[in-house]
């Protein structure tokens, strides 16, 4: 309980340096990332744990399409699956798939700029689990690359089964093909060793009628 | 009978065979009504031939003015002295005439122009001030001297045109005893020359002794006033250090000439003599230890010097004396007694001695002999005061017990170097001594980084000369790994010459490197002074305070200090101080932002900067690296070093807002893994 104040006074300290440099509106505006450390709890506007499968663009005017590399993320896998869409905008789940004892990821997420940019990161409900503190980074940098870290924290057990770890919503800037792909990823379980996860892109499409 | 009535804080007993008693100490006493001040800047003391009335002077620090008080210890005769106008004083001299007057000397700045005015005590009572000689715009930092068997005076000065206007130069006159004489302006020694010291020798011949610096170093010089022409000035020291305050006076057996100059541990007291008939002496260094502020005097007929000792805190110094016997100088006698700074030290008309100086507790304490001291008289006065404030509890406090102790990656222990603003001094209304930048600091720093101390290592009024030979001792004693230097104020208002100020700067990151080579030293530009009145911040010394703190970044590129600019975020902003020098609690905490943003990149370059794997970037692998021994303490299965990114033993939310601080970012290799 003392650390857990200790991390969140340490956060908000954090926070309040963030504001006082400047940087604070450029976190509003969405462009940069998001530090979010928060007990078990529910999120408003983060879905369950249950994955959805992407149906193509029926409305109009054209949404976003996202083709996943593995839509249902297989077995033990973490894979990108598209929750919602418009013309203008759309999000991303990223998805863990029956996994067994999760502790924490890493991965980068590498985009086109020019067709499709970043907005803002919503934290999923998968691994705060049995109220156990999860911290949670996404951050990007440079331009066109999602620097993404979550993991529990401490001397707990990992996370099983499936379940949204991070929601990830983007906007349209430019019609075209984007790939989202996936590098510098490793997934751990709760003894630290390296789990055998696969990760999974996927390629957005923004319709001549989505660009903003 | 003596007329001294002020608080007696300890009568010395008699002191041996010799039977001589170097009387109380004592200190002006407060009066209900009067606005007068306990803690005095800086003080002077005479004493009238006889022993009847002892004169007390001094620079009244009270926030928006600072003025002279004095008293001859009555409460009735405790006055502000000087014309009744609003001005800033400056710190006062004093001088017995042979009829038993006692002049007080000081400069008043008014804005626009700096004059000397003369206050005198005679026939039991405080005459009306006199205003002094002029000479230009800015008058200033006078010395006097008394001509034995008249009512005559010399005075030399500083004078100036403009708001630190260049061509400063130094001006002498005589008080007739009913009006000075025009200014005589002194041929220039090659340099800019500091404040003087002035004596008048045995046959009526005024000499003054001054620095001057060329901007390299400054070297120490006198002339004298023979056939009504002051002589060409001749320089007592020759060398590439500086040589500095110098103080003169005139003894049984010619002049006695002391000053500080540099060497390799600090500034060391030297002095040289010169006989009858003019020819000086080469200067003998009087001590290995550094030393302050020296003052030429007289005891038992000898020459004699006293000075300050620079000591470590809380004393932050004692005084010390060598008195010249024929042809040799008896080892120094530490005065431990008068622990502080020598103000001034008078020889009365009969030879007694007056000693006014700096209290530990930063109060004016006044010594004087109720006769001619002699040497024995030193040496007794040493011995009993030791006994009068009492020895060092033996075995001292019992020790704490020994813990494993980790050491932190990241800085822990800083130390704030300087004066009277490191110190936290602060008029809200009343003088006080807060905080300062120290704790807004330390706040800041533990928010972040989850670790450090700093630790106050100001001392009040301190110059950088007196600085120099301290700070080592003040690094040694925390295990410094971070030093914060804001000092150089005080020289300013001495009107220390600039490049002197930076030597000292520049020596006092030299000397902190070489205490701890890997220590991080920071120095700070200094802030403003602000004057009451149109002037604010344009008034004298910013424009001499401008010219130090713009060598500062070449001394800092040079040296290897980062340099931290505590003037611009004052400057123009009157709530932000709280008398001329001190900022206000508002203004420390600015500073103390200042600090902080100066020191966070170098400590965390220090740090892995989260990149606990060595990959080159901080990332997601790296978060969850961290979580797994978030928690963990040092020797437990689960820590793991490189994720105690401060290194304090235990991973914990400190590490890993650090983490966060970089993630995402490169880091370069030669920090990862560090």
């Amino acid at each position: 309980m003392t650390t857990l104040a200790r991390i969140s006074q340490g956060d908000r300290a954090a926070r309040a340096r963030w504001r006082a440099s400047g940087r604070a509106g450029r976190l509003l505006r969405g462009a940069v990332g998001i530090g979010i450390l928060v007990m078990s709890m529910a999120l408003p506007g983060c879905s369950g744990s249950t994955p959805t499968t992407p149906r193509p663009p029926t409305t109009t005017p054209p949404s976003v399409t996202f083709v996943a590399d593995a839509s249902n993320g297989g077995i033990d896998a973490i894979a990108l699956s598209l929750t919602s869409s418009t013309a203008e905008a759309f999000t991303l789940a990223l998805m863990a798939s029956e996994v067994t004892d999760l502790f924490g990821y890493g991965v980068d997420i590498t985009f086109d700029p020019a067709v499709v940019m970043f907005d803002t990161a919503t934290m999923g409900t998968f691994l705060d689990g049995e109220g156990i503190t999860v911290t949670t980074q996404v951050t990007e940098g440079p331009v066109g690359t999602l620097v993404i870290g979550q993991s529990r924290i401490g001397a707990v057990p990992g996370m099983s089964g499936s379940g949204t770890l991070v929601s990830l919503d983007f906007r349209s800037v430019a019609p075209g093909t984007s790939t989202l792909s996936t590098s510098n990823a490793g997934a751990f379980d709760s003894t630290g060793a390296a789990m055998t996860t696969e990760f999974f892109g996927g390629t957005a499409t923004v319709p001549s009628t989505g660009t903003r | 009978m003596k007329r001294i009535a002020s608080i007696v804080l300890g009568a010395i007993a008699t002191l041996g065979p010799g039977g001589a008693t170097f009387a109380a100490q004592h200190e002006p006493a407060p009066v209900a009504g009067q606005v007068i001040s306990a803690r005095p800047m800086s003080g002077t003391a005479a004493t009238i031939a006889g022993g009847d009335v002892t004169v007390v002077a001094w620079l009244e620090d009270s926030g928006a003015l600072h003025r002279v008080v004095g008293t001859v210890g009555t409460a009735a005769s405790m006055m502000r002295l000087g014309p009744a106008d609003d001005g800033i004083d400056g710190t006062p001299v004093s001088a017995v005439t042979n009829a038993g007057a006692v002049w007080v000397v000081a400069s008043r700045d008014r804005g626009a122009t700096q004059r000397l005015w003369a206050h005198r005590w005679a026939a039991g009572a405080w005459q009306e001030p006199v205003s002094g000689p002029r000479a230009r715009s800015y008058d200033h930092h006078p010395a006097i001297a008394t001509v034995r068997g008249s009512e005559q005076m010399w005075i030399a000065w500083l004078g100036e045109d403009g708001v630190d206007g260049g061509a400063t130069m130094l001006y002498a006159s005589r008080w007739t005893g009913s009006r000075w004489t025009a200014a005589e302006p002194l041929p220039s020694a090659p340099g800019i020359p500091m404040a003087p010291s002035i004596t008048v020798d045995a046959t009526g011949i005024p000499v003054v002794a001054w620095a001057a610096s060329d901007g390299s170093d400054a070297e120490i010089w006198v002339s004298a006033r023979r056939g009504g022409r002051w002589s060409t000035p001749a320089a007592l020291s020759r060398n590439q250090v500086p040589d500095i305050t110098p103080s003169i006076s005139s003894t049984p057996v010619g002049l006695l000439v002391t000053w500080i100059s540099y060497a390799d541990n600090g500034y060391l007291p030297w002095a040289a003599t010169a006989s009858a008939n003019g020819a000086w002496t080469s200067p003998v260094r009087l001590s290995e230890s550094p030393g302050s502020r020296p003052r030429a005097a007289v005891v038992n007929g000898n020459p004699a010097v006293f000075w300050r000792r620079l000591e470590f805190m809380p004393a932050g110094g004692t005084i010390a004396s060598r008195v010249l016997v024929d042809t040799g100088w008896a080892e120094p006698v530490p005065l431990v007694a008068a622990s502080g700074s020598p103000f001034n030290v008078a020889n009365a008309l009969d030879g007694r001695l007056m000693l006014a100086f700096s209290r530990p507790d930063g109060r004016l304490g006044v010594a004087e002999s109720n006769r001619v001291l002699s040497r024995n008289d030193l040496d007794s006065l040493a011995t009993v005061s030791r006994a009068l404030f009492g020895a060092a509890t033996p075995g001292g406090p019992t020790p704490a017990p020994t813990v494993d102790h980790v050491t932190p990656i990241v800085p822990e222990n800083y130390t704030a170097f300087g004066d009277s603003i490191t110190n936290g001094v602060v008029y809200d209304p009343e003088r006080r001594t807060s905080a300062g930048y120290r704790d807004p600091l330390q706040q800041m720093l533990r928010a972040f980084f989850g670790i450090g101390t700093v630790f106050n290592a100001g001392v009040d009024g301190e110059s950088t000369a007196e600085g120099l030979g301290r700070i080592d001792n003040a690094i040694r004693a925390q295990d410094t790994d971070v030093v914060l230097i804001m000092e150089g104020t005080n020289d300013i208002v001495d009107v220390v010459d600039v490049a002197t100020i930076a030597f000292n700067l520049r020596r006092m990151v030299q000397r902190s490197y070489e205490e701890n080579p890997d220590i991080l030293p920071y120095l700070a530009q200094l802030p403003p002074r602000f004057d009451p009145g149109p002037e604010g911040f344009d008034g004298p010394g910013n424009g001499r305070i401008d010219e130090l703190n713009a060598l500062m970044p070449a001394i800092g590129e040079q040296e290897g200090a980062a340099i931290v600019d505590m003037n611009t975020s004052l400057d123009g902003n009157p709530e932000l101080m709280s008398d001329p020098l001190h900022p206000s609690v508002a203004g420390y905490e600015v500073m103390a932002v200042q600090w902080y943003d100066a020191i966070r990149p170098a400590v965390l370059d220090r740090t892995n900067r989260g990149d606990v794997d060595g990959s080159g970037r901080t990332d997601g692998i790296d978060l969850v690296r961290l979580a797994l021994a978030f928690g963990s303490l040092v020797g437990e299965d689960r820590y793991n070093a490189a994720t105690d990114i401060n290194g304090d033993g235990i991973v914990d939310g400190f590490d890993l807002n650090l983490l966060i601080e970089f993630f995402g970012q490169n880091v370069p290799a030669t920090e990862a893994g560090s």
